[in-house]
């Protein structure tokens, strides 16, 4: 028992606590600032308004019962403010006072984000958030930075540069495990997410940008069921099989392509770019000395990289900068100065700017009237949901897969049993549907009806096709309390070469 | 030291992460403090069949309507071509954006603050080619318009009611008449209710589409 606990103590301390150089952490900590400038740098110019007193904030707060979670400052210092992330975020990229640069983020950005929980706050500025949390507790700054460069002279170079604990680096891979693993709960809680239906209405969702691949794919509930299933699986068995193995790469490439769909169907861009980052983490001491000595070939093979050109650059770089010793206790003191003009030129450039136009010659801006015609429609009378709002689509097919149609088609052969698929959308009251089946002449060939509860998604009529109908065009008619709502012409063959020409 | 720190860092990290993901799946204090969205994991919890727009526009002592929201100095589309108010689904900060527009611009004296919710079928969406392969119909998109509420120019809530969608579910609901004899029946006769005093009444009435504590109070518009 004693033994096994030991073997379990050196696991552990093995997991967190064995040395690399971190070049993964360095990466991410390179990436990461040019991602957050695409959420930061957009909102910049809106600072007063989405993050000061003089604005409109909405803090995450007010949702939770605490409507004055975060102090609210007047729109110059929230400005000093923004400018310093950003200035803070430069310093992070080029590696410059890193760790006190990532605490600086991770102190301002969710500050910011927790302001405007509107048009700032998202998931994927918490997984940011995470990400600096993380990477102020690594030695990220150690490679490929400023303070690499002023730190260089002190310690005698070495085939590989210093080694850290791994603490960090496993954390942030058990961060995106436990995400994905929190994803799946969320969406095992969701009912309509196994069905297909969430994800068929989030593919026609505009808020985000545009992602005509989802639309296109929403004609396809099948194939949404099926992603649906795979996304879940994968989701809920991540943490478990990344780490090591067969799995890892396979793992990974499931979420490189996951994330990559997201963007293509539901037009998120800015999430896959974070969860892309964050995968920096699995880049361990291996994988990247197998990749550079990889490419380090290739560059050598290569005759048009202007190798000599490059090393000459870098020789005159180092002439000119001079040792690194007498540069170290300048930029010690340049940090400070540097953010503190960085805040004050924010400051100055924002009045400049003047937001809301209130210094204009001509003065503050005058409010736009509606059209008449506009105004009149947002002040009519509240209106019942019609009834063919309340159907989403009809379908025809034969074969069922989690009562949903995977051959859809509107050309029958005689014998086979036609499945009229009539999809609802909530909210809707409990409805009687009718079918009807009408010849081409509008004459009645047969009708049917059925009952969908509130909570109906689909309701299916069958229909056998005998000889009993002539072949020809149908069209089948639904009804509900004697009204039609929604009409799909059919067509019966007596010919199967027909129908699979459909 | 540094290693007992760091033990300690691991530790309580993941002891956060770890509530995050017990509190999400058992549904326990999920809401109960705002430091929960940093560890509950719930992307695309909710959908809707309808697409929501919000319209903020107030009303002009002459009788003019005027736009709120996107503001005339320019206008922020945080993630795509839409203004930050369509992502407020909780109305939170409709009041001060409304104010904030009002206090920046010149206008005439204001008689109140509208927020009209606009919703249209998400089937709608579809491209036209697209929908001709589905529906046989022509496309025929309507827009729904809400009166979520209204505040003064001063901001003071006038009237607030729910989304036009929970709106359109307690109707489908109530449209069950043994049920709402049965609601009626089992409410106690108070004119009005103590424990819906102030403004959280004309927000939180669950009976509201049976009637309600506050009938009085204008259902729709």
């Amino acid at each position: 028992m004693k033994l096994r606990w030991k073997q379990a103590r050196q696991c552990l301390d093995e997991f967190f606590f064995s040395t690399e150089t971190p070049f993964g952490l360095a990466m991410m900590r390179i990436a990461l600032p040019l991602v957050m400038m695409t959420m930061v740098l957009p909102r910049w110019p809106y600072t007063r308004e989405l993050y000061s007193l003089d604005g409109a904030t909405a803090q995450l707060g007010m949702g939770y019962g605490y409507a004055n979670f975060l102090p609210e400052f007047s729109g110059e210092i929230a400005v000093a403010l923004n400018t310093l992330l950003l200035f803070a975020m430069g310093c992070v990229l080029i590696g410059w006072q890193t760790r006190i640069s990532l605490l600086l983020c991770f102190v301002l950005y969710p500050y910011f984000a927790l302001l405007d929980s509107i048009s700032t706050l998202t998931k994927y500025s918490v997984i940011t958030t995470h990400l600096l949390l993380l990477l102020s507790c690594s030695n990220c700054g150690a490679l490929w930075s400023v303070d690499a460069w002023l730190a260089n002279s002190k310690s005698p170079p070495r085939a590989l540069p210093a080694v850290f604990p791994i603490w960090p680096r496993r954390l942030l891979q058990l961060l995106i495990g436990i995400i994905y693993f929190g994803a799946a709960i969320t969406k095992m809680n969701t009912p309509t997410f196994l069905s297909g239906d969430q994800l068929q209405l989030w593919m026609l969702t505009h808020i985000n940008f545009r992602h005509p691949l989802g639309e296109w794919l929403s004609l396809y509930p099948v194939l949404l069921k099926s992603m649906a299933y795979v996304t879940i699986v994968w989701e809920m068995t991540f943490v478990f099989l990344v780490w090591r193995g067969l799995w890892r790469p396979w793992v990974l490439a499931v979420g490189v392509i996951f994330h990559f769909m997201t963007t293509l169907t539901l037009g998120l861009f800015i999430f896959p770019m974070t969860c892309y980052t964050s995968y920096l983490a699995f880049v361990d001491e291996e994988d990247f000395l197998w990749t550079r000595n990889l490419v380090r070939g290739w560059i050598r093979q290569s005759s048009w990289i202007p190798r000599q050109a490059w090393t000459a650059f870098s020789a005159r770089c180092g002439q000119l900068l001079g040792a690194p010793a007498r540069w170290r206790q300048p930029a010690f003191v340049a940090f400070p100065m540097c953010a503190l003009l960085a805040a004050v030129s924010g400051v100055g450039i924002e009045y400049w700017q003047d937001p809301f136009d209130v210094r204009r010659p001509e003065g503050m801006h005058e409010l736009r009237p509606l059209t008449p015609e506009f105004a009149a429609r947002l002040m009519s009378p509240a209106e019942r949901i019609r009834d063919k709002d309340k159907f989403f689509a009809i379908d025809t097919g034969t074969i069922l897969v989690g009562d949903l149609l995977a051959d859809r088609r509107r050309v029958f052969n005689y014998g086979e049993t036609m499945i009229a698929q009539c999809h609802l959308v909530p909210p809707h009251e409990d409805m009687w549907i009718e079918c009807k089946i009408l010849d081409s002449d509008n004459r009645l060939i047969d009708r049917a009806g059925n009952i969908a509860l509130r909570e109906s998604f689909r309701l299916n009529f069958e229909y056998a096709i005998t000889r009993a109908i002539d072949p020809g065009d149908y069209s089948l008619v639904f009804e509900t309390g004697g009204r039609e709502v929604l009409r799909k012409r059919i067509t019966v063959v007596d010919d199967k070469s027909t129908v699979a020409a459909h | 030291m540094r290693r007992w720190l760091a033990s300690g860092f691991i530790t309580a990290y993941l002891a956060f992460l770890g509530y995050g993901i017990v509190s999400h799946a058992l549904r326990f204090q999920t809401f109960a403090h705002p430091v929960m969205y940093f560890t509950v994991w719930d992307m695309f919890c909710g959908w809707q069949a309808y697409e929501s727009r919000v319209h903020l526009v107030a009303e002009g002592e002459s009788g003019q309507i005027y736009e709120l929201s996107p503001p005339p100095w320019s206008e922020f589309a945080p993630f795509g071509d839409l203004a930050r108010t369509h992502y407020d689904v909780l109305g939170n900060s409709f009041k001060r954006i409304a104010l904030n527009t009002l206090k920046y611009t010149q206008h005439e004296p204001m008689r109140r603050i509208l927020i009209v919710e606009e919703v249209w079928q998400k089937k709608y969406n579809l491209p036209d080619d697209l929908w001709a392969v589905r529906f046989d119909e022509p496309k025929d998109p309507k827009s729904y318009f809400w009166l979520r509420g209204t505040f003064t120019p001063d901001g003071d809530l006038q009237y607030a009611v729910p989304d036009f969608i929970s709106h359109s579910g307690a109707l489908a609901v109530a449209s069950n008449p043994r049920l709402q004899a049965d609601a009626q029946r089992g409410r106690p006769f108070f004119a009005v209710n103590p424990a819906h005093q102030g403004n959280e009444r004309l927000l939180n009435d669950p009976t509201r589409w049976a009637g309600g504590d506050n009938s009085l109070l204008p259902y729709a518009h």
